[in-house]
């Protein structure tokens, strides 16, 4: 088992490279200059070619590609994530402070769509053709048709004139303020938990109804088990896998779904530090949140795999 | 109101230049403008408090809008999300009068000043006892070394502003308590200029100890009513009241909170909520919104001087040719153009003096509105024909063979409905074909820079509200604000150097008619408006009322601010 973990997180590692090669060069062929945020429109076109020259120099900015490349994997591997740009805020910092944010709005979008998807999927299966089952495929094409970010508009317009509701301001952490946090990250993790319980639906349905025609099911219902114990013990733990798989892929479209989803809903999480930070060509601070959702999207893949054993005895890794 | 921020000048220099015209008037000599012949003086005036009998101290002020300050420094900082959340941490020489929406110059840390009969040379006298936040007292060095610091910055400092103090020679230190600037020729809206909200007071050892780089320095020591207590990046500022503060009767508030939230619903929805108790730029889509609880809420417009509309590169060829950008200038339906916006960004109608000027640009605005071809609403069909008759004599007879125009247009959500309507215009009257883009601030910046556009829509703000300064600022050969590319008229930049030493009041203005006639010629931009902010704050507050506001920039203290529990 070690050994196996061992092994993925080695695979991982070309995998984490190739996403900061990708990021590093493509910011740097993207068009914009940094230097706007640093002296304002009217103050970089005020810059002699020669200050500006000056300028790029104190940054670094005129340093072969392949030096500033590794000279940032240098600091990432001795822990230096760096700062912003032009305040100088440490990059580390805004990592910790607003990705605690984010990450509940992820964890908690998996958790909705997993309450919301599996049951739907599951009774859609067990009650194929039926109005149910219409029901509930009319309502997972509405959730994958509609984007996210529309739904959270709606949802902060409605509640707002509705009930004169709006969620707390600022970054506010869960161990600060139970309740504030939850109401930060409730609106966001719902939408994008409702929008991702289309997926898991639409796949526990599909796989439900291959399992539920297995020898199996059909031994454990002729040996008069009842419905709920064939459905829980027998079907469901076989069903289950394929949407424990597409959870961990969803998880990491939940990371970048949340980028719109979190400006929609004002929340000061990593997507929104993103957003500002690719319009400011803060190039470190962008290479870094992309590298960060590049790593969790691997750890969530390889948790995911690890959790199959736990799911099925049956599969062991060696 | 007839009110506007060049009314401030008037109400220190030019009132009393006006008044000793009169005497001079009275005895038969010139007018005390043209030949002064005696110097200047204010009169010591009281203290600033709040207008209202009984303000009452506590609490704490929770503000939203933008404040999300890319650096510290401001005097090398230009947006408002610099200003509004760190210039309540200083004070400035003199200042714009928080209680009549900024049209007056008063006393700040200069308590008194003098103007020598050349206008030459301004004097200034501190207050005494002042101290910065760490304790350190105020002299007239750090007063230096703070005008020296936006005046003469270092090599790789900017100074957004330095133009503005384009005729200082120096800045003297007299003593501990007394400086002085030095002219090299007078400037009719010097007092105004100083007193301009950017140009805070830093510690001459602050600036020094950062080799005059403030932009990472989290923060500076003011001598300003509230004092510095946290912040979080792109989030909150928290400050609290300055015990020290040298007007014993300010501040009235305990603290101030400032939220950063985007422009537009989330401001409003914050102060609808309660969650706020002033919300800066609630977009005009909402402001019927807040305006539905008058019991509750107060809403406040003011004009800002600026010029939004399309920057045109004159490098590109036919651009260049006056004809054209006057063709162009002469189908831009102004109505249509503020309705395109009117649900996200309330503007005014765009001309070359904006509306926030309104001492110098009200009688020119009502001349021209409706008046004047190319600002009929809606466009007349003879203005139209006058168009294509220009493009024709210009070599582009109803179009044909004119190159296709690469608009870019700023992200900013009101600038980018404005590019798909100037293509309409020029494809419908003038029968030009063009393409949009809508890039990031950062290219725009960069494409406008290297000149990689043929139209550039955005907005640029101005410092000062008087034509000296924004036609220099907007217009003028080499500005870092004229972002017409290659845009360089010498007549021009001679009448705004007139202007700029112009005192007399019919004198100026007979310079602002020639520089109008100039425009109208040249047609260096394609004006579509100026910005109009609108603010929203409870009942609550009192002794800041901004109605009629003439200022963004400069009266962001909330010093006379008070919360009625």
């Amino acid at each position: 088992m070690y050994q196996y973990v061992l092994r993925r997180l080695l695979y991982a590692l070309p995998t984490l490279l190739g996403i900061t090669l990708l990021i590093f060069f493509v910011l740097r062929i993207l068009p914009g200059d940094p230097l706007v945020i640093l002296y304002g429109e009217g103050g970089v076109g005020s810059l002699s070619d020669a200050d500006r020259a000056v300028i790029r120099h104190q940054l670094g900015f005129d340093r072969p590609l392949y030096q500033q490349y590794a000279s940032w994997l240098k600091d990432l591997l001795t822990g230096n994530l760096g700062h912003t740009l032009a305040r100088g805020d440490s990059v580390a910092e805004i990592i910790l402070a607003r990705g605690v944010l984010t990450g509940e709005i992820a964890v908690l979008a998996v958790l909705v769509s997993w309450l919301v998807g599996l049951p739907a999927g599951i009774l859609s299966a067990m009650r194929q053709n039926s109005a149910g089952d219409y029901v509930a495929r009319f309502c997972t094409i509405i959730f994958l048709a509609v984007p996210g970010f529309w739904v959270a508009m709606l949802v902060v317009i409605g509640t707002l004139t509705a009930f004169h509701y709006r969620p707390p301001l600022g970054i506010i952490a869960p161990w600060d303020d139970p309740l504030a946090n939850l109401k930060i990250v409730a609106g966001p993790g719902i939408v994008l938990g409702l929008g991702t319980s289309a997926y898991i639906a639409r796949l526990a349905r599909s796989t439900f109804l291959e399992v539920i025609r297995e020898d199996y099911v059909r031994t454990a219902r002729a040996k008069g088990v009842r419905e709920t114990m064939v459905v829980i013990h027998h079907a469901l733990r076989n069903a289950v896998l394929p949407v424990l798989t597409i959870s961990g892929v969803l998880f990491g479209f939940l990371l970048s779904a949340s980028v719109t989803v979190e400006q929609a809903f004002a929340v000061s999480g990593l997507g929104t530090a993103l957003v500002q930070a690719f319009q400011e060509r803060d190039l470190l601070v962008v290479q870094t949140l992309v590298l960060l959702y590049g790593v969790v999207f691997v750890v969530v893949n390889l948790l995911i795999d690890l959790a199959y054993v736990w799911v099925d005895p049956r599969i062991h890794y060696t | 109101m007839a009110y506007s921020r060049g009314m401030r000048v008037r109400s220190t220099l030019w009132i009393q230049v006006s008044l000793l015209a009169l005497v001079a008037i009275a005895c038969g000599t010139a007018t005390a403008a043209t030949n002064p012949g005696q110097a200047l003086s204010s009169t010591p005036t009281a203290m600033l408090r709040a207008p209202e009998s009984n303000p009452k101290y506590g609490g704490i002020l929770r503000w939203a809008g933008l404040a999300d300050a890319p650096f510290f420094d401001l005097h090398q900082c230009d947006t408002a999300a610099c200003a509004t959340p760190l210039e309540p941490m200083y004070d400035t020489l003199l200042r714009y009068n928080p209680l009549d929406g900024g049209k007056t110059v008063i006393p700040d840390l200069a308590s008194t000043w003098e103007v020598s009969s050349n206008g030459l040379t301004y004097t200034f006298h501190l207050r005494d006892g002042v101290t910065f936040h760490d304790g350190a007292s105020l002299t007239a060095e750090d007063v230096k070394a703070s005008f020296d610091h936006i005046i003469f910055p270092p090599p790789g400092i900017l100074s957004p502003r330095k133009s503005v103090f384009d005729a200082v020679k120096e800045v003297k230190v007299v003593d501990p308590l007394t400086v002085q600037f030095v002219l090299s020729a007078p400037r009719g809206f010097f007092l105004e200029a100083i007193a301009s909200g950017w140009n805070v007071i830093y510690r001459k050892k602050t600036l020094e100890d950062n080799h005059f780089d403030l932009k990472r320095l989290k923060i500076a020591p003011g001598t300003g009513p509230f004092i510095f207590d946290s912040y979080q990046p792109g989030q909150v500022w928290k400050m609290h009241k300055n015990p020290h503060y040298w007007n014993p009767e300010l501040p009235y508030l305990d603290g101030l909170e400032m939220h950063h939230l985007p422009y537009g619903p989330a401001t409003a929805a914050a102060l609808l909520t309660g969650q706020v108790d002033y919300a800066y730029g609630l977009g005009a889509d909402t402001r019927a919104d807040v305006q539905q609880q008058p019991d509750k809420f107060t809403t406040v417009t003011y004009g800002i001087p600026s010029a939004i509309g399309g920057y045109i590169n004159f490098t590109h060829q036919p651009l260049g040719d006056a004809r054209v950008r006057q063709a162009m200038h002469l189908v831009l339906d102004r109505c249509v153009i503020k309705k395109t916006a009117a649900t996200i960004r309330e503007i005014h109608y765009g001309m070359w003096m904006p509306s926030s000027d309104v001492v110098h640009a009200q009688a020119y605005r009502e001349a021209t509105w409706n008046h004047v071809p190319g600002y009929y609403c809606p466009t007349r069909p003879e203005d139209i024909a006058q168009a294509k008759d220009l493009l024709s004599q210009a070599g582009y007879p109803n179009g044909k063979g004119f190159p296709k125009l690469d608009i870019m247009v700023r992200n900013i959500n009101f600038l980018v409905a404005w590019g798909p309507l100037l293509q309409a215009f020029l494809k419908q009257h003038l029968n030009i074909d063009s393409s949009v883009r809508t890039v990031e601030t950062a290219v725009w910046s960069d494409d406008q820079t290297k000149g990689n556009y043929d139209i550039g829509i955005n907005g640029s703000p101005a410092t000062v509200n008087t034509p000296a300064e924004y036609w220099g600022k907007w217009y003028g050969t080499g500005s870092s604000g004229n972002w017409n590319r290659g845009a360089s008229n010498p007549q021009f930049d001679a009448l705004v150097d007139q202007l700029k030493m112009e005192t007399d009041p019919q004198k100026l203005n007979d310079l602002i008619q020639q520089g109008i006639k100039l425009l109208d010629g040249w047609v260096p931009a394609l004006v579509f408006g100026d910005a109009v902010i609108i603010d929203g704050f409870t009942n609550r507050l009192k002794g800041c009322d901004r109605k009629d506001r003439v200022t963004l920039f400069d009266d962001n203290r909330f010093d006379t601010c008070w919360l009625d529990k």
